[in-house]
């Protein structure tokens, strides 16, 4: 990082974080502390700190900035449509499942994925993917 | 095939339908993408509270409670 970066960075955090990606410390970072978050199972006070720390950080990258919307627009009608019926289908999918108690035969996308993250490794990827999903969220930004 | 693997597959579905419309998406103009469409909602400061909110929720949900 040069030094007109940090300067940057300094009165905007996001522009620092939005080179996160082509950081390969924040790679080797992000690995290190998603393979300590995903240590300790749910319900433990040290999972709770582990998950707190970034998320409070991440605050702070998140909601400073100026109103600018992006460029382009004038999307087609239909378009517009796949997407909400996409988004309308997944969520009646889930609230259906939910309505119906998450059980074993008709789980809830939560119920898959703790399934899932059985076991240490599972759950440090699943903890590495949280990261990198919140990285890339913040990167949006205008 | 088991209950539980026809839910999981419409998930599964739904997911994969997104990622092709976003592939295509990518490939022709009238499309929104996510990308364009999550640099729409980072656009203000309440849709970039939203996303954060959402974001902190999925840590919470998934590695604390």
């Amino acid at each position: 990082m040069t030094t007109l970066d940090r300067g940057t960075s300094r009165s905007r955090p996001w522009a620092a974080a939005r080179s996160w990606a082509a950081d390969p410390r924040a790679w080797v970072a992000g690995v290190a502390y998603a393979w300590l978050g995903g240590t300790w199972h749910s319900f433990t006070g040290q999972a709770t700190v582990l998950t707190a720390i970034p998320a409070t950080l991440a605050l702070g990258v998140f909601l400073p900035g100026a109103r600018r919307r992006p460029g382009g627009g004038g999307f087609a009608r239909w378009a517009w449509v796949a997407w909400a019926v996409l988004l309308l289908a997944a969520g009646s999918w889930e609230a259906w499942a939910f309505i119906t108690g998450s059980t074993h035969d008709h789980p809830t996308i939560s119920t898959l994925v703790n399934s899932w993250m059985h076991g240490r490794t599972r759950r440090r990827i699943a903890f590495f993917g949280w990261l990198a999903t919140g990285a890339w969220a913040q990167g949006l930004r205008a | 095939m088991t209950f539980r693997t026809f839910d999981a597959g419409i998930f599964l579905l739904l997911l994969a339908a997104a990622v092709a419309l976003d592939a295509v998406a990518r490939e022709r103009a009238g499309i929104p993408t996510v990308r364009w469409m999550g640099r729409r909602v980072m656009s203000t400061r309440g849709g970039r509270l939203a996303l954060w909110f959402g974001w902190a929720w999925l840590g919470w949900h998934f590695f604390v409670r």
